[in-house]
């Protein structure tokens, strides 16, 4: 039995790792995609049909680059930075389930590393890690540009982090449980139970945040390349520099299913169905990452804080108390 | 055998980012051996079975208060010539150790004769529940006291931070 656990463990662990390794590799390449058609370009045509073989040229590139360390960097906090952001992003995915669970061979299969019974704290508290990544990298770096993002970075993450955590407290308090899976059963009945209905504010503060979280337009000023070059970014080269983008793009496909599961239903009742319209509801979240980068313009970092503290913030906390109202009476 | 394991390698950790942090010139590396030390005490609660704690410990400490000493180490961006010079640091440091090494003997000697029973723990003890009852149910008096402390020092700060209005304005 205790074998046979942790042989499942590791399997589902590899399994996640190379599955999400790979999307993230196919969702620069849909990012290309999407972006070139919606301003009227064809993306990447010259390498394999449709410029499928993209990915690969691109990771050929990155992985045969020159690996340089600059003389002034802080070698060994510039070196481990880039494995933070990686590290935690599939961190956080264990604590997801990505499928009802499926019987093969007679053997009941739960698509979930983990489930510990404080899974969103569990997400949150490694995202915060992952922070990290973007932070050291750039401070280490010893690059006018980095150090910008750094500050940033800095600023944005605690920012939004707090509007995370209080967005989500109002949800919480209806189902009465951190667990994922709790959530999922608590809006299995259909569509009419899924929590956006009860909590359409809590829904789009978190939904703002995860763009914050992941770094995207429009709250991409961790690392603008219009102003400060590729900020965090700047000094890196290679692998290093691909496994920030690994992290970034693990970290979007992570949250679009935790905004499924949190507030559109998850799988629903668990049949195929269901699971199929779990995935679809995923791929819209990461299209809308997308479509978001190609359809707005960046923001400025005073707005970014105007927006969380004084605009967001508060929204978040007079939902708290209205949901709490409500539950009472 | 496995959770005394764990907690040494823990206590290790937590003894060697406590020294880093006071130990090492660079504010850079000075940062992170204290996230070193708040997520090997995060661990501690794991140990002890308090999910919540662990968790808390971790968003927190580490995503939050380091975070911010990270922000003012790059707003302040300290020269290395530009630090103190301390020449004596560590001979202070070691007179340190020998002045607090009599207390910590003293702590030592009390858990070693206290009996050898452990408190056990109740039902859902480290749950969610557990900590909101006894956060704001038994202990709700002090908890609030510690909110208006913490209001207090956020108002003094806030004072201290604005700017003057100037006259002309």
């Amino acid at each position: 039995m205790e074998v046979a656990y942790i042989i499942e463990t590791l399997i589902k662990i590899v399994v996640i790792l190379l599955v999400f390794s790979a999307l993230a590799g196919f969702g620069t390449y849909f990012e290309r995609k999407i972006l070139a058609f919606m301003q009227r370009r064809l993306g990447p045509m010259h390498v394999g049909p449709f410029g499928l073989l993209q990915i690969a040229a691109d990771g050929i590139k990155l992985f045969t680059k020159e690996d340089i360390v600059p003389t002034n960097a802080v070698g060994p906090i510039f070196k481990i930075a880039p494995v933070i952001t990686a590290a935690t992003a599939f961190m956080a995915a264990a604590a997801i389930p990505f499928l009802p669970q499926f019987t093969i061979f007679g053997y009941t299969v739960h698509p979930i590393v983990a489930d510990v019974n404080i899974g969103i704290l569990y997400i949150l508290g490694v995202m915060a890690v992952g922070f990290y990544g973007p932070l050291l990298g750039s401070l280490a770096s010893s690059n006018k540009f980095a150090l910008i993002s750094a500050a940033r970075a800095a600023s944005v993450f605690i920012s939004y982090e707090v509007v995370t955590g209080l967005s989500l407290l109002a949800p919480l308090m209806m189902v009465g449980s951190f667990s994922l899976i709790d959530f999922n059963n608590y809006q299995a009945g259909g569509i009419g139970d899924w929590i956006i209905w009860s909590q359409p504010v809590a829904f789009v503060l978190f939904w703002i945040a995860a763009f914050a979280e992941t770094g995207r337009t429009p709250f991409h000023l961790v690392a603008n390349d219009h102003e400060i070059i590729d900020g965090f970014g700047t000094e890196y080269s290679g692998m290093r520099w691909g496994l920030f983008f690994i992290g970034e793009y693990a970290n979007m496909f992570f949250i679009s299913f935790v905004i499924v599961l949190l507030f559109l239903g998850g799988f629903g009742d668990g049949s195929v169905l269901g699971a199929l319209g779990f995935l679809l509801k995923m791929s819209f979240f990461f299209f809308f990452f997308l479509w978001t980068r190609a359809a707005w313009p960046d923001i400025r970092p005073d707005q970014l804080m105007w927006l969380c503290w004084k605009v967001l913030m508060p929204l978040a906390v007079i939902n708290v108390v209205v949901t709490g109202f409500v539950m009472m009476f | 055998m496995l959770e005394n394991s764990i907690f040494v390698l823990l206590a290790l950790f937590l003894l060697l980012g406590s020294a880093g942090m006071v130990g090492f010139k660079q504010t850079l590396f000075s940062a992170i051996s204290f996230m070193m030390a708040m997520l090997a005490l995060a661990g501690m609660f794991a140990l002890l079975d308090n999910s919540f704690l662990f968790l808390a410990q971790i968003m927190v400490s580490v995503g939050a208060v380091v975070v911010l000493s990270l922000l003012v180490i790059v707003s302040v961006n300290v020269k290395e010539e530009n630090l103190p010079k301390e020449p004596a640091k560590f001979r202070w440091m070691l007179f340190a150790v020998v002045l607090v090494a009599p207390l910590a003997i003293v702590i030592y000697k009390a858990l070693t004769y206290m009996p050898h029973t452990w408190a056990k723990t109740g039902e859902g003890y480290g749950s969610l529940k557990m900590m909101g009852m006894t956060l704001f149910k038994d202990w709700v008096l002090p908890f609030e006291i510690v909110s208006v402390l913490l209001l207090a020092a956020m108002v003094g700060a806030i004072v201290i931070a604005r700017k003057e209005p100037s006259n002309d304005a």
